[in-house]
């Protein structure tokens, strides 16, 4: 064999070998971004959530540091005892920074909560509390609608609440 | 020879894609903090002079005692951090240098629990920590809100 | 000869693993048509709903820093300190504005309790509303998006305590007018 082909395919083995060895090392031993594992325990979007119809996005003015949200919500919510249900409209739109979970409240009795809403989505029916199916009889009832907000990459709850009235009619 | 040099050439061609392709961040799931083993029960006796008073306003979701100055010796800061025994949440606090980056934080304390000290790193810019504290719900670990204070905060020398 | 094979038995096996789609009803031919009388039936409710209401609501960091009366200057020739600063809190992001996109009339009100005895949250209102605690919004009709009706407050404390607090929860209590 020639010394000229000898030196290529020697050349070629250390390219070679060099080649794979980089390669190795780029995808399975370089170093990755630094990630911090979340503070809290991740919380569920809510499985009655739809997407709002036209949402018109854009964005709530925030202040430096702060945060912003869009509370929507229909005064009436309606129950029907049989079903265990609550009619009601509760949107967050995409315009929101904030993940929200929302609570109907009668007095000091929790009629129905939901898992976090995220922007863009809303809720048009939920679920009963376990207690409120016991405790709510055929009528009307005033009640607060109570408005947490979630950060949506942390999961932290802000310290701002936001309640507003609802009138709960409830039917068997 | 040939094969040779097309084995080469796979291999170039595959460590340029390779060493392209962006980095995947590691993801981290999470992981529930650990309780703290320093943690006592019942109510701390805290000398007059660190501020300590219990936090609380309609809305939040838990009591809190923690002294309004905090004294750091040998890297230990006493803040007295008390998880007032009519909360249903855990507590747990976390310092924070001028950076946002974490110097210290404790494990959680049950309702009915204090925490005398909590280990810090080196600190030296004491004008700008910032102290945190974070409440969970009992077994979920989902947040039940956060408070962030300015104490004063001393380094003592022994 | 063996790779042509090795094709013609791959495409034989793609061709087995297609699941023929059944339908659950008669074959229709090309010539039936299917039709089904529904009777549609709805009852009109005026406002199923009620009022719709829908805010903006935004805030900033809400955060404080307290300097305590007792900083000041030492004077080692009277053992005492001069020139004491009142105690005082100095505010970072503390507003928060309420923007009316509903078409009603509503009113938010703000509450906050004390974190500790010594001190008092107190509600400012910057943008022309009595100062109650109540910011009054009018209704977003006729209005354009960017031009809904807006209402500012600023969040001050006074008072003195051990510590400085960033202060927890206030509540903005919407109602309808």
């Amino acid at each position: 064999m020639s010394k000229r082909i000898l030196i290529s395919i020697i050349a070629l083995s250390v390219a070679f070998v060099i080649s794979v060895s980089v390669s190795i090392w780029a995808i399975f031993f370089r170093d990755r971004d630094e990630v911090l594992p979340p503070d809290y325990s991740p919380q569920d979007t809510d499985d009655n959530q739809i997407p709002i119809p036209d949402d018109p996005g854009g964005e709530i003015q925030t202040p430096e540091g702060g945060s912003a949200v869009n509370i929507t919500y229909a005064e009436n919510v309606t129950v029907d005892l049989s079903d265990e249900k609550a009619t009601l409209y509760y949107a967050n739109p995409s315009r929101s920074g904030q993940n929200v979970a929302i609570a109907v409240v009668v007095g000091e009795e929790v009629v129905l909560r939901s898992e976090l809403i995220t922007p863009g989505n809303m809720v048009t029916s939920l679920p009963l509390a376990d207690r409120a199916k016991k405790k709510l009889t055929v009528g009307s009832y005033n009640a607060e609608i109570i408005v947490y907000c979630y950060h949506p990459e942390t999961g932290e709850k802000a310290m701002v609440d936001t309640k507003g009235t609802v009138i709960l009619t409830v039917s068997e | 020879m040939l094969v040779l040099s097309l084995a080469c050439v796979v291999a170039v061609i595959v460590m340029i894609v390779s060493l392209c392709m962006p980095k995947e961040a590691e993801q981290k799931s999470f992981v529930p903090p650990p309780f703290d083993d320093g943690a006592a029960v019942g109510e701390p006796t805290v000398p007059d002079h660190l501020g300590y008073s219990i936090l609380y306003q309609e809305g939040m979701s838990f009591k809190v005692g923690i002294c309004g100055k905090i004294n750091v010796t040998n890297g230990s800061a006493d803040v007295y951090l008390t998880n007032v025994s009519e909360n249903n949440v855990w507590l747990k606090v976390r310092f924070y240098d001028r950076s946002g980056d974490i110097v210290g934080e404790s494990g959680l304390i049950k309702p009915g629990e204090y925490l005398q000290s909590v280990t810090l790193n080196d600190i030296s810019d004491t004008d700008n920590i910032t102290v945190k504290v974070m409440s969970y719900e009992p077994d979920t670990y989902k947040s039940m809100g956060a408070i962030t204070l300015n104490p004063k905060i001393s380094i003592l020398t022994t | 000869m063996k790779k042509i094979l090795a094709i013609a038995l791959t495409l034989a096996l793609a061709l087995c693993l297609a699941v023929p789609a059944f339908a659950d009803e008669a074959t229709l031919s090309s010539n039936t048509t299917l039709t089904k009388n529904i009777t549609v039936s709805g009852t009109y409710d005026e406002n199923p709903t009620g009022e719709v209401i829908s805010v903006d609501v935004s805030w900033g960091t809400m955060s404080f820093t307290y300097t305590p009366a007792n900083d000041g200057t030492w004077n080692p020739a009277t053992h005492a300190y001069t020139n004491v600063p009142d105690p005082v809190w100095t505010p970072t992001g503390n507003t928060i504005t309420v923007t009316n996109h509903s078409n009603t009339a509503v009113d938010a009100e703000l509450s906050f309790a004390k974190a500790v005895d010594t001190i008092t949250g107190t509600f400012t209102e910057t943008s022309g509303t009595a100062n109650n605690g109540k910011l009054e919004l009018a209704t977003a009709e006729d209005t354009e998006v960017n031009e809904a009706p807006t209402a500012t407050a600023t969040f001050t404390v006074s008072g003195s305590i051990a510590e400085s607090d960033d202060l927890g929860t206030i509540t903005v209590t919407i109602v309808n007018k």
